[in-house]
This record gives C-alpha cells, structure tokens and sequence, in this order.
C-alpha cells in the first residue's frame, strides 16, 4: 500500500520534472524584455524604447447611428444624472449596471459616451441617459483603446497570449470590430534590440493626434483612412532615451510628449508621427537631488504637460512644450519614492487630480495648491499592490475612476468592477 | 536574503527560482506556456521592485506569492481552468505496463489539476516547494486553518481520485 502523501509528493515532483527546466540563457535579458513590455496596474509607465503613449484628448465627435445586431442590448440605468457634470462637484459612485466583473478593463471616452471592454465584453455608458448599452466584445483581450472620432481603435493579446500585439478597430455605427492586424515594432526599436513587446500598456498605450493613432510602445503609426501600420519615426539612437521608459507620453493638443522628472530631454512627435524633435529635460534646479525617481506620470492639462514623480519630496513640473520652459508646481502632499506611486493621475480640463500613495483622499491642483477631493466613496482593498486595476480617465467635465479585479480579497470568487465620477468644483 | 543590488546579481538568484516557479504555476494551470510566463511575470515584478531600491525579506516568498496571484487572475481571464480541465480529459486514456510510471505521475497531476483553485495552491506549495502550514498561510495570504481546511479536504479528494484511479488501473491490468 503505497503512503498517500508520498505518493502525492512523488506525483508531483514527476509530473512537472520537466517543466521550466530549460530557462533561459540569459534571463536577466527576458527580464528586461518583460519588464518594459509589462502592464501597468496602478501607475502609467510607457514600455519599449522610445517612446509610449498616452493620452486620450481632443476626443470629439459623436457617435452617429443606431447600433444593431446580436450583440447590441439596451439596459436602462436609474436614469438619475443628465452627464456627468450635473452630479454636481464631488465623487459620485457610478452604477455600472450589467456591466461583469472585470480583472482588469480598458476605457475610452467617444465624446458623449464612456466605452469600457475587457474579460471578453464590451459596454458603453451615455451619462445624458444614465443607460449602459451592451457592444459586440473585443476580438482580443485590449490592451489599449483610444477614441478617433469615428470609431474605436483598440490593441491588445490573443487570447493564448505571445507576440505579436494584435488590433483591430469598432465601428460604432455597425457595432462591428474589424481585423487590423499585427502591430509593427519600428526598425529603431529593433535595431536596439527590442523584439518589441506583445502588448500594449495599460490604457495608455495609445495615443490619438487627431490624425493618426500613435503607438509608441511599438513605435508605430496606423492612419485611419487605409487601416494601416507604419513606422513611427525614430531617434538613430534610441537607446540614448531608454531613460524615458518610466513615464508615460501625452498629447498637448499639438504634439505626442514624453519626458521623464529628469534631465534628460525627452522627445516630441508630429501629429502624423512622421518627424520629432527633443524637448528639454526638467531643469537640476526642479528635480532637487540627482535621479530623483524612476517612475513618473504624465498627463495634459491646458496645454502643458504636468508630470508628478514618485518620490518622497512630492516634486512636480510642468512643461510649455511651445517655449520649452518647465515651471515648479506646488509639492504634492502624501507622495513615496516607490513603485505605482503616484497611485493615479488625471487631469479634467485645467484642473490635475492625483491620487497620493500614503491613502489620504486625492488631491486637485488649483489657486496655486493642491487641494484635497474629499474621500472617495469607496476605494478597494490594495491587496498585494497588484490585486485591483484601476484607470482614471478624464472626460468631459469629470475624472471616471475605474476600478476592476478577480482578486479585491484574494479570494476565489465574483469578479469586481466599482466606478466612481469626480466632477471638479466650479471656479 | 538580501536584496541584490543590481541587475547580474538580481538575474543569477532569480534564476534559480524560475524553475521552481514555473512548476508550481504548471500544477496550478496544466499549461506549460502560462507556467513560463507566470515565473517571468513574478520575476519579473520582484526585478522592479528591486531594481527601484525596494529591500524583499523573502525573494522567493515574495516571488511566489505574486505567482499563485498571477496565475489565478490569468486562470480566470483566459478560462485556462476550462482549457486545463479538457487537457486532463484527454489525457485520462489507459495507460500500458510500460509507461506506468509516467501513469502515475499523471494520476496525481490530474487529480491535482481537479481540485478547486485554493486546495490546489495548498497542495503545490505543501507537496511540491515542502511549505509547512504557517508559510502557506504566508504566501497565499490566508489564515493558518484556512490551509489546515483545505489540505484537509483536498487530501480526502485526493485519496478519493488516486483510489478510483488505481481500482480503474486494476481492472485494466487484469483484462
């Protein structure tokens, strides 16, 4: 009779004695690969070499048509808010209706609708009507989606995971996604030896110029008119701006910006991505002590481009990308030189929100200071630092915190989605 | 341990848990790919931290703990557990005299592929890594009697499957 937990032991050790077994000659590059083409969870950090991403602005443009279809679905919601700035200043819990749990989501804003997907669905939410609508879901797992006026452009993995990074784009009118195809990884990039990553960050992976979609990440450049990748164009030397990996690019209104709370310069793209030029580094005199943080959030907000570093002095700048001059900002109370700090960023027209590390309340720049929101109505469980996914998106007249995960108390159990609105005060 | 100070150092140790790593992620999912990926993801996750200055107590508690939580979310989002669940259905064919070893083996894999995500994580970190009662409650972030509970009912599910497993073999042999 053979001892039952012996036999379990020895099961086990037989059974995956060849798994993992041949690992990688060199991990340490696996691991720089994987680190740049990873996720982000609760801060923004661009991947692959030159560049990244970010921003969703300048999203116009409504949505014509019905939708029809299998897929299409109109749920009625408690019909209470008429948009979202007439829930009146403050954090207002958004009810996500049917929406399911999600571990982890993705959010575009079209103009007059709030366009969630992840976990294989896809919803949209008009605040005029309070009323979630069911969409066709993603072909893919999206990684990222960015809004371009007409229809949605989203990114992501196949649902086995590995390169390539896939795309695909969703016509609004038909409720229909539609093939793309594989996203380039720019020669640049290549050549730097990146095979460049399968997928894109979270959320802020791309990035529309009100002509093409940017994707940074892989430096590549798809022109909605053919549905088409190309190059995007890139520093012979690349390599020299892997400092930039640890911030994340926006759109000004003009130009892709990414710089990092550094000296070093960082880089700005033409709308069609086809030319760049350098922007400078923030000044010594601003960053304070030499190599103040790895990890920076960047965000737009009237123009400019804020950037609030992870660190314990809370320094913050602001960049004129048109003069080329960075400003001090006030510093951000609550801030830790550590990992996904600051928690999230967002800016809602010129006013910037930013969620601390310590857990007091987030906090708004105005009048020269930062001031606080007040509480949230409910902020999940940080289990671990990576249990939930949350994504701030500004919208119109509003900050939509978007949290998910499938592990809010590491627990086997019902996936979760929360939402909240933040609607700035008026003056 | 220590926390390495830079990336060679940081590699070489990690190395050295890639392949414990990846073995617990393939008995939790059954998926030698998602075992791979979930090893680099931990590593790849204690590499950042570590990289920003950040001390680990415990690189492979740490590592390990980010592991079963990566592997449960990426269980879930991919329906791995459906897809590991018909990988055990087609590998539950007869086996023959001479692969009898390997036939074990795999009895207790399946078996363990079987059990509900928790008595799965207990029975991978107690059987496989060696973990006493206090360490799993450690890394799965759960109570000591959560664990007690689960290897408690997961060894009774165990010597339920391997039971009718080799009563199922028996019968096979004697044909």
């Amino acid at each position: 009779m053979i001892d039952l937990d012996q036999q379990i032991r020895d099961g086990l050790v037989d059974a995956s004695a060849d798994v993992g077994a041949s690992r990688p000659a060199d991990l340490a590059f696996r691991l720089v690969a994987i680190r740049t083409r990873r996720r982000r969870t609760t801060r923004r950090r661009a991947l692959a070499l030159a560049a990244a991403i970010v921003l969703i602005a300048g999203m116009t443009v409504a949505v014509a048509g019905s939708r029809h279809g299998d897929q299409a679905q109109v749920i009625t919601g408690p019909g209470e808010p008429k948009g979202f700035a007439d829930l009146g200043p403050g954090w207002h819990v958004l009810d996500t209706g049917p929406v399911p749990g999600m571990s982890r989501a993705v959010l575009a804003w079209t103009g007059h609708e709030l366009l969630v997907a992840g976990s294989g669905a896809m919803y949209a939410y008009d605040p005029n009507t309070a009323a979630w609508q069911r969409l066709a879901p993603p072909p893919f797992e999206p990684d990222g989606m960015v809004w371009t006026g007409e229809a949605l452009v989203a990114t992501g993995q196949s649902s086995t995971g590995g390169a390539p990074a896939l795309s695909a784009w969703w016509d609004p009118t038909g409720d229909q996604w539609h093939d793309i195809g594989t996203v380039p990884v720019a020669p640049g990039l290549v050549a730097a030896g990146s095979r460049g990553p399968t997928s894109n960050d979270y959320g802020d992976s791309l990035v529309w110029t009100g002509q093409r979609v940017i994707d940074s990440t892989h430096g590549a450049v798809l022109d909605p008119g053919s549905w088409r990748w190309s190059d995007l164009a890139m520093p012979s030397n690349v390599i020299a701006y892997s400092g930039l990996l640890t911030t994340n690019p926006v759109w000004d209104g003009h130009e892709l910006v990414i710089s990092t709370f550094g000296t070093q310069a960082g880089l700005a793209w033409s709308a069609l991505g086809t030319s760049y030029r350098e922007v400078p580094g923030v000044p010594a005199a601003l960053t304070g002590e030499a190599g103040v943080s790895r990890n920076t959030s960047a965000v737009a907000a009237a123009g400019s481009v804020v950037l609030v570093p992870g660190t314990d002095t809370g320094r913050a700048a602001e960049l004129d990308p048109t003069t080329g001059s960075w400003t001090a900002l006030p510093r951000v109370p609550g801030m830790r030189a550590s990992e996904g700090c600051p928690k999230e960023l967002a800016s809602v027209g010129e006013d910037v929100l930013v969620a601390p590390c310590d857990g007091s309340d987030p906090l708004f720049l105005r009048g020269g200071r930062w001031q606080t929101t007040g509480p949230q109505p409910d902020v999940p469980a940080d289990k671990n630092g990576f249990a939930w996914h949350g994504v701030w998106l500004g919208v119109d007249g509003a900050v939509i915190a978007w949290s998910t995960s499938t592990d809010a108390a590491n627990e086997v159990g019902a996936p979760y989605v929360h939402a909240e609105v933040w609607v700035p005060p008026a003056g | 341990m220590g926390a390495p100070v830079d990336a060679e150092s940081f590699a070489r140790e990690a190395a050295d848990l890639y392949t414990r790593l990846c073995r617990v992620a393939y008995l939790l999912g059954g998926d030698r790919g998602l075992a791979e990926e979930c090893a680099q993801e931990a590593l790849a996750r204690a590499w950042q931290r570590v990289d920003r200055g950040a001390t680990l107590d415990s690189l492979e508690a740490w590592t390990t703990t980010v592991a079963l939580n990566w592997c449960r979310s990426q269980l879930r989002r991919r329906g791995a557990e459906a897809r590991a669940v018909a990988v055990v259905a087609q590998r539950a064919e007869p086996t023959t005299d001479d692969d009898r070893s390997a036939g074990l083996s795999t009895e207790v894999r399946d078996a363990v592929v079987a059990l509900p995500f928790r008595q799965r994580e207990v029975v991978v970190l107690h059987y496989l890594l060696g973990y006493d009662v206090a360490a799993i409650a450690a890394v799965a972030g759960i109570s000591t009697g959560a664990v007690k509970n689960a290897l408690f009912h997961a060894r009774a599910s165990l010597a339920e499957q391997l039971g009718r497993a080799r009563a199922g073999d028996e019968v096979e042999n004697e044909r």
